[in-house]
């Protein structure tokens, strides 16, 4: 699974028809926990990054009009990720009054920062992956049924012994084979769909 | 392992995942399954490609439980989400979030001064002086004040001017931007070219030092933002008396073609000695043509101060400056912001909403008119704004704070309580004239002519539709139905007998007398209706806000009192009455009673009610009275719709009496030589006189225009003309403009004579509340004329008059290069009793830079012009020391003041001119006494 996944245009066209709350839905459904992750790995508090979070929400709800799609210069989680960093400093500055650097500067250092060289991109496209997969497999298991879902996750996720499990759940090892495959080939359609949003 | 069955093909490993497959099938392959590795590496394989499980394992082994914190973040996003999408939805703006605007939100005055200077300081010269910070040129720079739009603001000593002034530097990080130098000299040069009171003087430019700087006029005092952290907010009169500079000073700016693009309380600097209101930091302000100094999409401004249009990225102009404005004022007046949000982002989708809380609802005792002009300047479509700050000022100069002021509370005080359909009636034609801003216009009529009732209220409901209603219940709302006071100092003698006021029969307040009605020793009041017999005051309601002592409300005046004797509608109302008495014609519309007239006769009109007229009445030769019958107030509607001739066009004599005379239509467009389109009246050549009359004209559109006129007199008059000239009177040799009596809201407009006639315009007992202006205009000034012996005399005689206007008085306007010497010998000036400082204005319309001449705003001023014969008594010393404190302010804003004074005019008019002591009363009336 390529780290960079490119947000698909559509998602983007949608959201900007901002009429779509259905899309927005969507949206926040992916990119919230995503923006909080990314808030706690840069040193906040849960309450504080659930802020973080709500803050760039309501700036890309703004704001998306504003931005162009570019597929050659432009990713759409990379600007996400320009606002993210923006609101993380502002609220730095306003907790601790005290400024590090003048205004223009972190501005300035924001909007030139090259995403090539951006360790936080990184970080942020894995963040963006692992929500992918975390979304999928809500949805997934919220679809099979529960000792399915069990069999899938303690073999393929916990790299348990399929007779082991097959033991604790009380089934045939056969089916625990069977569920990790439907579940993997479920799991398999609902990230690219997801990723196709 | 058990290898004894045979692999199933792959298409019965797909469907086993699809679940596809037969159950017995499927039992078998399962079974198959649990023993064959190939198979389980195989069907793992169909049902992902190779690396899926990896990835699985990878994202969701230390997936750690966040779900309760994400499905609240979740929950709140996406209720913010709906709400902004039902907003998009609606058409709001957007904003973006790139540009240094949102830096500058999150940075508070505070934290940005207390970022200090240490970017500049290396760029500094070094100055061993004990009180210095540093050194630039001949400027020794004595203290960081704070930072501006962009750069930092130092207090400073000018070495060689010695004079203190304060220094703004540009950042050294902006320094090396050719665009942001050339935007921070943009700002110097702005302010440079503006030379105004209420903005910030720049004295120099500076580019001879290591950084750009420029040199500014110091303002000792603080900034509104610091007068607001201090007190939260500021009283009603204040906020008016800051308002009005600055947007004095705004209309300035505006007129240069400059917009300030920043106005908030921190660019607000209030002297402290004259408590002038400056404006400054003009550091985002660009000319209005020049665009290119903002990049595209960069908002500029403090978000809760920007207008909407800003956020949409629409064209910024002069009114978006107002919406600022606005959102100062109301900072100001309630201490709270109108948007404000816990993000600047949230901030800005309130602005962009513009809804906020109505300030009455903060601030129950605001001043009406105040809170109209607030709400209009918040209004989200620039042209429902006040259109410009010029007439900002106009309409600020209507507000009277409805809030008790403390000056008052000693002092006795009667409340009349009008009824506010009274004045509905005459607001109403012009909140119908102007549908745009019928608050507004409603508002400010109401100020002055609510307070101006209360003075010469005479006048029965204009209609029999207006019957008076009991004021305890018109006065329960807030607003236009507001009460007036009418306050009486105590120095009032207590007659033994009722005092009659000289007045007509349709004097309402009839009897005016004192009695003791508090047990404190105060003074109440009691008034005797005519009908009605005595009515005692009651007691004090006022609560402790409200005017202490003795608060005493006549609850309401009974409608009989107030409305004509009934009179049988007629069906042919009009009378014309022949000049020798003898013949007496009727007829059904007052049109062609007027049309039919012979001259000489005179036109009754014997119903009450309104009479509407929809073209305009034209006379030749014919010299007309219009009168109202005994008891009856007949309203006389000019429904012209967009036409700019006059109501009644004349060359001959007219008279009027008794009548309403209402105009109605928008306003008109104005005419490139003033405002004379419109007109109620226009004569030519003849004499007019008017006595009883209550003139509306349509917004921007004069009452009457006078021309080559021997003689024109109004007596017991009301005139109100919003945004207009009451009359415009353009006299022939030797006439007279005599306004006697008469509430003026409005200006009077005299053209200069032609030479070398003189003119003479006395105003008497009046209450004016405007401008009365003298102009001379170039085509009637002839230099040649005036390079002979003999300059036209005009001779002023200004006596006993309330008048209301903070601005000049009088102002005299000339368009071609005449020394003010020379001009001023041309009036001979008699002030006196004016309750009110009259101040005067000599401008010079021919000079563009300077037009200000010669700026006189005091009588002792006036003095000192050649041709001032005489001085009234208002010069005593007492009155200049108070009106020239800030007690002046005070004093003018208050209703309270303001009825106090009224109340003196009453009693004026009861006496004999003689008796008259203004100035006591003014100094009794101030403060501690």
């Amino acid at each position: 699974m390529s780290a960079h996944v490119t947000t698909r245009l559509s998602l983007l066209l949608r959201i900007r028809d901002s009429a779509n709350v259905e899309a927005w839905t969507r949206f926040v459904q992916i990119y919230a926990p995503v923006i909080h992750r990314f808030g706690i790995r840069r040193g906040l508090q849960d309450a504080d990054a659930a802020d973080l979070t709500q803050d760039v929400l309501r700036a890309v709800s703004h704001s998306i009009e504003k931005f162009e799609y570019d597929p050659e210069t432009g990713k759409f989680r990379c600007w996400l990720l320009t606002i993210a960093r923006y609101t993380l400093c502002r609220m730095y500055q306003l907790r601790s009054r005290q400024p590090t650097a003048s205004g223009d500067s972190v501005v300035k250092e924001i909007l030139e920062a090259s995403p090539a060289y951006d360790p936080d991109l990184i970080s942020w496209d894995n963040e963006y992956t692992r929500r992918t997969f975390e979304l999928a497999a809500e949805h997934v298991r919220s679809q099979v049924e529960e000792v399915t879902w069990l069999a899938f996750s303690k073999t393929a996720i916990e790299q348990q012994d399929p007779a082991r499990v097959a033991d604790e759940l009380g089934i045939k090892v056969g089916t625990v084979y069977v569920s990790k495959s439907r579940v993997l080939a479920r799991l398999q359609k609902a990230v690219s769909e997801i990723e196709r949003i | 392992m058990n290898n004894q069955q045979k692999c199933p093909p792959t298409e019965h490993l797909q469907a086993l995942i699809a679940g596809t497959l037969a159950v017995d099938d499927e039992t078998t392959v399962a079974g198959h399954l649990a023993n064959c590795d190939t198979c389980q590496a195989q069907i793992e394989t169909i049902a992902a490609p190779a690396g899926f499980q990896a990835d699985v394992a990878q994202w969701l082994s230390d997936s750690t439980d966040h779900s309760d914190l994400l499905s609240n973040i979740i929950a709140n996003a996406e209720a913010d989400i709906r709400e902004s999408s039902r907003e998009l939805t609606m058409g709001q703006p957007t904003v973006s979030v790139t540009g240094n605007s949102l830096e500058d939100s999150v940075l508070s005055g505070d934290s940005r001064q207390k970022r200090g200077y240490a970017d500049v300081e290396k760029w500094l010269e070094v100055d061993d002086h004990p009180t210095a910070v540093g050194r630039l040129g001949q400027f020794r720079l004595t203290e960081f004040i704070g930072r501006g739009g962009m750069g930092s603001v130092f207090k400073a000593d000018d070495l060689k001017l010695q004079r203190e002034v304060a220094v703004k530097i540009l950042s050294p990080e902006l320094a090396s931007n050719e665009e942001a130098c050339e935007r921070f000299l943009r700002e110097a040069r702005a302010i440079a070219a503006i030379n105004h009171d209420n903005i910030v003087t720049i004295h120099a430019v500076g580019e001879d030092a290591a950084l750009p700087y420029f040199v500014m006029e110091y303002v000792h005092g603080h900034s509104l933002q610091e007068h607001l952290d201090r007190r939260g907010q500021l009283r009603d009169s204040e906020t008016t008396r800051i308002a009005r500079h600055v947007a004095k000073g705004l209309a300035a700016a505006h007129a240069k073609g400059i917009i300030h693009r920043d106005i908030k309380p921190a660019n607000i600097l209030i002297q402290k000695d004259s408590k002038r209101a400056k404006l400054t930091d003009f550091g985002l302000a660009r000319a209005g043509g020049d665009g290119s100094l903002t990049s595209a999409g960069m908002l500029v401004g403090t978000p809760a101060f920007l207008p909407p249009e800003a956020l949409e990225e629409k064209e910024i102009d002069e009114r978006s400056d107002l919406f600022s404005l606005g959102v100062t004022f109301y900072r100001a007046v309630s201490g709270k912001l109108p948007f404000e949000g816990t993000t600047p982002f949230a901030t800005m989708q309130r602005v962009a909403k513009t809804e906020f809380t109505p300030l009455h609802e903060l601030v129950p005792d605001v001043s009406a008119e105040l809170c109209d002009i607030i709400n209009s300047l918040l209004q989200r479509d620039p042209d429902q704004r006040i259109e410009s700050a010029d007439k900002l000022v106009r309409w600020l100069k209507c507000v009277r704070p409805e809030a008790a002021d403390r000056l008052d509370q000693e002092l006795p005080v009667i409340s009349v309580e009008t009824s506010s359909q009274i004045a509905g009636d005459v607001v109403a034609k012009h909140s119908q004239s102007d549908a745009r801003r019928p608050l507004i216009a409603l508002a400010s009529l109401v100020v002055c002519s609510l307070l101006v009732y209360v003075v010469f209220f005479r006048d029965a409901p204009s209609s029999k539709e207006q019957g008076i209603e009991t004021a305890q219940d018109a006065s329960s709302t807030h607003g236009i139905d507001s009460p007036v006071s009418l306050s009486v100092p105590e120095e009032v003698p207590s007659d033994s007998e009722p005092t009659k006021m000289a007045a007509t029969e349709r004097l309402l307040i009839a009897e005016i007398n004192t009695e003791d009605v508090g047990d404190r020793g105060s003074k109440g009041l009691k008034v005797d209706l005519p009908d009605s017999g005595v009515r005692e005051a009651t007691p004090p309601v006022g609560t402790a806000d409200s005017i202490a002592g003795v608060s005493s409300a006549i609850k309401a005046f009974p409608a009989s009192t107030l409305t004509p004797k009934p009179i049988a509608v007629k069906s042919k109302p009009y009378v014309v009455i022949a000049e020798d008495n003898e013949s007496q014609t009727e007829f059904d519309s007052l049109r062609d009673a007027i049309l039919a007239a012979s001259s000489g006769s005179t036109i009754e009109i014997q119903e009450s009610g309104r009479h509407t007229i929809r073209r305009p009445i034209s006379l030749h030769n014919i010299a007309l009275t219009v009168a109202a019958k005994q008891g009856v107030l007949p309203t006389i509607v000019a429904d012209l719709e967009d036409s700019e001739e006059p109501l009644i066009r004349t060359d001959s004599d007219l008279s009027l009496r008794g009548l309403v005379v209402v105009a109605e239509g928008d306003e008109l467009e104005e005419d490139v030589d003033g405002a004379k389109v419109g007109a109620l009246i226009h004569v030519r050549e003849a004499m007019l006189k008017c006595s009883e009359c209550r003139f509306t004209a349509r917004e921007g559109s004069p009452i009457a225009v006078l021309e080559n006129c021997r003689s024109a007199t109004w007596i017991d008059c009301e005139l109100y003309s919003l945004q207009g000239v009451a009359i415009h009177w353009q006299p022939a040799a030797d006439g007279y403009l005599v306004v006697e009596q008469c509430v003026v809201v409005s200006r009077i407009f005299v053209s200069s004579p032609r030479l070398p006639h003189s003119a003479n315009v006395i105003l008497t007992a009046n209450a004016i509340a405007n401008d009365f202006t003298f102009e001379n205009r170039d085509e009637v000034i002839d230099q040649s004329n005036l390079a002979g012996n003999k300059p036209s005399r005009t001779r002023l005689t200004v006596e006993r008059n309330l008048i209301l206007s903070n601005d000049s008085l009088i102002n005299i306007e000339v368009n071609e290069a005449i020394p003010v010497g020379e001009l001023a010998a041309g009036f001979q000036w008699q002030g006196n009793g004016n309750t009110l400082p009259v101040t005067f204005l000599f401008q010079n319309a021919t000079d563009d830079e300077d037009n200000l001449n010669l700026e006189i705003d005091s009588l002792s001023d006036w003095i000192k012009l050649p041709s001032v014969s005489e001085v009234g008594s208002i010069t005593a010393e007492s009155l200049e020391s108070l009106v020239t404190e800030s007690n002046y302010e005070v004093l003018l804003d208050t209703p309270q003041a303001f009825s106090r004074i009224v109340g003196t005019l009453i009693k004026a008019r009861r006496l004999p001119v003689a008796d008259l002591s203004v100035e006591q009363t003014l100094v009794n009336a101030g403060p501690g006494k």
